[in-house]
């Protein structure tokens, strides 16, 4: 809302001076500026109406100024006019209304019926014979030309000076326009003809509030006015329309036909229904004044339900609880008032007041009265405190092994990114955690194609930071986020939103695999650990993944009774190369996604302290020969079971790897495993043939058990 | 006198001389004279001819000792001269990096992250909780609840991305005050934090994006006032921008708060003095908050079907901070887009 000085002094006791100024600057503690209007644009955002810009000096400058949504009488000047006067102290003039009817009845010219007062509580006009349309006056044309209207004739004009002065939008029709000089206020029919004033408009429908002739629509009721019955240079007798319409209807109306006027603003948010007849007087007078002709006797009004009064108490107690500020009452007393609230009865512990026409859209209850005290009391004076009781507030699982997640990978050298959740449905959809698309946003509300689509997976956002990234050759290759995917849910307007954590690393599979499996660790998981398994065990591979290096992250866990349960929590593979095309991502990364919720439900530590070994272990290496096909797990999982039954190897101690060798020496479709095992005794140190012969032993069962050879 | 004896008074010479040699001249001058190859101790050595057959052992072993002695002695000397002069032009260069590849690496959390970190550490030191909301969530809990009307302007403030009838992506954090008072595990005091994204339909630029990051929190007990709110965020900043930061509230208007406030600090570029990055105010804008409204306790109530959040016993305040905003003044970043790109140069810096 622009707010022009000079015009606001049209309302203030003597107008904006420097001296009423610096006294509201004293005490609110702030400093005056040198410019009249910087220091009132700052007063004026201190007490809720924050100023935007500055435009001219003196008094010939115009604020701008946010008038918040709460606020709808604040959208014009004599409502700005009230808050200055309140801020400054000030007197507040209200504009005169005065008019002399010496006209005919209004009703001898004139007939008005409203069908519809759930849509259109109130409607009323006037009407004024004999007006010459012509340019307006300097003054008023100053006016309009400061909010940045075009001036237009006295009679267009004055309806908008009023809309601005006073926050009531008005409609003039030029009578002789009106079939049978009748108005009726109803709904359109269906897809009945209309034309606005400008623009174009979808078909009408029931829904649309019309104002009428005795035969078709001349206006969409508080959004536009039609064509055909506009006031024109010929127009002699006007039908002045002020009215109020339904705040929810006015909106949906003007959504409906993607029009918004200044009028819709105002309506859509509330004006002040009581002061509608006020607002068609004041505009009539200035019609008259400026246009000249003769006002009709009386106004046609259609107001069945008044609003009536409203009072409401506001108790000192509640509001120190609440402000935080000990307000004495006679201050409070003051500053509703200034706002103009009339106090019907006032005691140390409570104040009742009645509520002015043009607040009661946002003050109703006792709260909205302790935040008027506040605001005009000032933010200022409220004391930096904390009483809070002493609290150590838990952790949530989740947000502890994410917290773990970033600390482990960091300390890696990957590299935290945060990805748009939004993403472009052209891009492939991995069927990581499941086969459906990815979600589409309601196109209605897609600002970008390529933002349309909720993302089903990390990988995919990953790969995309690895594209930027090789393109600038930023170096290192190691990405991983904490975010949450989206995956429709069966029967349900809302899909499962799951925790997970995506892993890139162009380094290579082995590279990731190691950081992966230092997990289970770094979160202290007992009572379980974490390995890879070949997805052939589960079913065909992923085609996102190679299918040889297709593997998923278990979690293994050893039961009462002996058995194992096993439990997947995530994926981890190379990018197959048609992902990495889709991308144009150079090289073969490794890809993982883990579910962060499943990892938080792992059992975590502290874990037990074993107490140390006693006596010194003896190690002895072993390369085996063996056929390609049997893996590194398989081996590791024989001696770690064989080592259960061993009394000389503790079990705990697991075999370590050393190196896979593959080559002429070897022979085709054959590899060469070395790895190291630990022998100890509980009771006593070993001796070197005791080990030799535990070895032997071990070797022996090796071989036998994956047909392999000892290589010497 | 025996030769034994003799080559007693060599080795006291030659401990004397070894005593007076003061500089690196003098002890090489010595070392010339009794252990170098035509010094003394092997003048001595070619005299073993005149050494009776049977004393020939005792003889080579005293002259061996005393070679060891004196060489030993000789070393000590030259290592105290040296550690008194400058070292040598070292062959050492402790700036010499690790070959690429095996140098330690390693990687950093995102910004927005440490940011969060940071205002999370603060609140938890004063007792908040961190809890977290769906991102996608109904009409009631983004709207309705929150004291946000349908078919009301104040709905325009908060564009959404619909994905279906009554499945939006939430507009704002706020959703978050629902869902956890509405829990009926939960009963108040309630002190709760809620990072996390929400989206708003815009143009996406250096100012606008979206998809981006809320901090929501929220407090209620039996006589919660705006000074506690003015007291946790004079905190808050001081846990963000360091101790001396101040903050100032201006009058505003969110539906699910009353009374509402915008909350300013001062500039953390200038401490506030007035630089271009506040415009010379001195105050630059962090984010939103109030007084809960009782009309959301009133909702909540509704959702639960009791009356524990009794506006006449419980009060509340409520804060909303922009994520981004808040690191973008911390780390000098003028383009939202970087959060969102990932650029390793911009992860490396921040
Ligand atoms: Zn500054």
């Amino acid at each position: 809302m622009k707010l022009p000085i000079f015009w606001l002094n049209d309302y203030l006791d003597g107008g904006v001076t420097e001296a009423a100024l610096e006294q509201a600057c004293a005490r609110w503690g702030l400093k005056p500026h040198v410019e009249l209007a910087d220091t009132l644009g700052m007063l004026l955002s201190f007490s809720g109406f924050h100023c935007d810009g500055i435009e001219g000096s003196g008094a010939e400058a115009v604020l701008e100024l946010d008038v918040l949504s709460n606020r709808p009488d604040a959208q014009c000047v004599v409502g700005l006019a009230r808050e200055v006067a309140a801020m400054l102290r000030v007197g507040f003039k209200e504009p005169p209304c005065g008019i002399e009817e010496i006209g005919e009845p209004v009703e001898k010219h004139v007939k008005m019926r409203v069908e519809d007062a759930e849509l259109c509580p109130r409607y009323t006009a006037r009407v004024i014979r004999g007006v010459k349309v012509q340019e307006s006056p300097d003054w008023l044309k100053k006016r309009l030309a400061a909010l940045g209207l075009i001036p237009r004739n006295n009679v267009v004009d004055i309806t908008n000076f009023i809309c601005f002065e006073l926050n009531q939008p008005l409609h003039a029709f030029d009578l002789k326009k009106l079939k049978e000089r009748t108005i009726v206020v109803r709904r359109a029919r269906d897809k009945e003809p209309f034309r606005p004033l400008y623009g174009e408009i979808p078909p009408l429908t029931s829904e649309t509030l019309m104002i009428c002739d005795a035969e078709r629509p001349v206006a969409a009721g508080g959004v536009i006015g039609g064509a055909g019955s506009e006031v024109d240079a010929s127009t002699a007798d006007i039908l002045l329309e002020a009215a109020y319409f339904s705040p929810a209807n006015t909106r949906r109306t003007s959504r409906r036909l993607k029009v918004s006027t200044d009028s819709s603003y105002r309506f859509e948010r509330g004006i002040d229904q009581e002061a509608v007849d006020r607002a068609s007087a004041r505009a009539a007078r200035l019609i008259v004044e400026l246009a000249g002709g003769t006002l009709c006797k009386g106004i046609l009004d259609s107001n069945p339900q008044p609003r009536e009064p409203k009072s409401v108490t506001l108790r000192a107690e509640r509001l120190r609880k609440v402000f935080g500020v000990d307000v004495p009452p006679a201050e409070t007393a003051r500053h509703l008032q200034a706002i103009g609230c009339e106090v019907l009865e006032q005691t140390p512990e409570a104040a009742t007041v009645r509520i002015p026409s043009w607040r009661r859209g946002d003050l109703e209850r006792e709260i909205d009265l302790i935040e008027e005290v506040a605001r005009l009391h000032g933010y200022h004076h409220i004391p930096i405190e904390t009483s809070m009781p002493a609290r150590i507030p838990p952790r949530g699982n989740l947000e502890v092994v994410s917290d773990r997640m970033r600390d482990l990978l960091t300390g890696l050298g990957y590299f935290e990114c945060v990805t748009d959740s939004l993403i472009d449905p052209k891009w492939p959809a991995p069927a990581v955690w499941a086969e459906a698309k990815p979600l589409a946003l309601d196109p209605v509300s897609v600002m970008r194609e390529d933002h349309s689509a909720l993302r089903n997976s990390l990988l995919v956002s990953l790969m995309a930071v690895a594209k930027h990234n090789q393109d600038r050759r930023t170096g290192t290759g190691r990405y991983f986020e904490c975010g949450k995917v989206f995956l429709p849910h069966q029967g349900k307007a809302r899909p499962d939103e799951r925790p997970v954590l995506g892993v890139l690393d162009e380094a290579g599979f082995a590279t990731l695999a190691d950081a992966v499996l230092r997990i289970g660790e770094s979160l202290e998981v007992i009572d379980a650990h974490l390995k890879l398994k070949p997805l052939a065990e589960f079913g065909k591979p992923p085609a996102f993944l190679v299918a040889e290096s297709a593997c998923r992250l278990i979690r293994v866990r050893e039961e009462e009774d002996g058995g194992r349960a096993e439990d997947a929590i995530g994926w981890l593979g190379v990018a197959s190369a048609d992902l990495c095309k889709a991308f144009d991502v150079k090289g073969a990364p490794a890809v993982a996604e883990i579910d962060l919720a499943k990892l938080a439900s792992l059992p975590r530590g502290p874990r037990r302290y074993a107490p140390l070994p006693t006596q010194p272990a003896v190690g002895r290496d072993l390369a085996i020969v063996i056929d390609e096909a049997v893996t590194w797990g398989e081996v590791q999982s024989f001696a770690s079971s064989y080592a259960r039954n061993e009394p000389l190897r503790a079990a705990k101690e697991a075999p370590e790897f050393l190196s896979v060798y593959r080559g002429k020496q070897i022979g085709p479709g054959k590899k060469s495993l070395a790895f190291s095992v630990v022998y100890r005794a509980a009771d006593r140190s070993l001796t070197d043939e005791e080990v030799n012969a535990a070895h032997e032993k071990f070797s022996a069962a090796v071989c036998e058990r994956f047909e392999a050879t000892v290589r010497k | 006198m025996s030769l034994l004896d003799e080559l007693e008074t060599l080795r006291a010479e030659a401990a004397a001389g070894l005593k007076a040699a003061a500089d690196p001249a003098g002890l090489e001058a010595w070392r010339i004279k009794y252990i170098g190859t035509k010094g003394l101790l092997k003048a001595w050595m070619k005299r073993m001819g005149e050494v009776p057959k049977e004393d020939k052992p005792a003889f080579g072993q005293r002259m061996n000792a005393l070679k060891d002695e004196l060489t030993a002695a000789f070393e000590q000397a030259q290592a105290g001269t040296a550690a008194a002069r400058p070292a040598a032009k070292a062959s050492f260069d402790v700036t010499e990096p690790l070959p690429a590849g095996q140098r330690h690496e390693f990687g950093r959390r995102h910004p927005l992250t440490r940011t969060t970190e940071q205002l999370r550490d603060t609140l938890r030191a004063l007792g908040f909780e961190v809890v977290e909301g769906p991102e996608v969530e109904d009409e009631r809990h983004n709207f309705d609840d929150l004291n946000i009307p349908a078919d009301h302007p104040s709905r325009d403030n908060w564009d959404t991305f619909f994905i279906a009838k009554d499945a939006l992506l939430r507009s704002q954090t706020s959703t978050v005050q629902i869902r956890v008072m509405e829990q009926r595990s939960r009963t108040p005091p309630i002190r709760v934090i809620a990072p996390g994204r929400v989206y708003r339909p815009d143009t996406i630029d250096a100012t606008h994006a979206s998809t981006f990051h809320q901090v929501e929190g929220l407090y209620v007990d039996r006589n919660v006032s705006m000074a506690d709110l003015k007291g946790t965020l004079q905190l808050m900043v001081e846990g963000l921008f360091g101790e001396g930061t101040r903050v100032r509230f201006r009058p505003s208007f969110f539906p699910f708060t009353e009374p509402s406030a915008e909350m300013d600090c001062s500039c953390p570029a200038c401490a506030g003095e007035g630089c271009n990055v506040c415009k010379g105010i001195g105050w630059v804008e962090l984010g939103g908050c109030g007084m809960v409204d009782p009309a959301v306790f009133e909702a909540v109530n509704r959702a639960r079907g009791d009356n524990a959040y009794d506006p006449e016993v419980w009060s509340g305040f409520a804060f909303g901070f922009g994520i981004e905003r808040l690191c973008m003044r911390r780390h000098g970043i003028s383009d939202l887009r970087l959060f969102l790109e990932n650029d390793l140069r911009f992860l490396r810096q921040t």
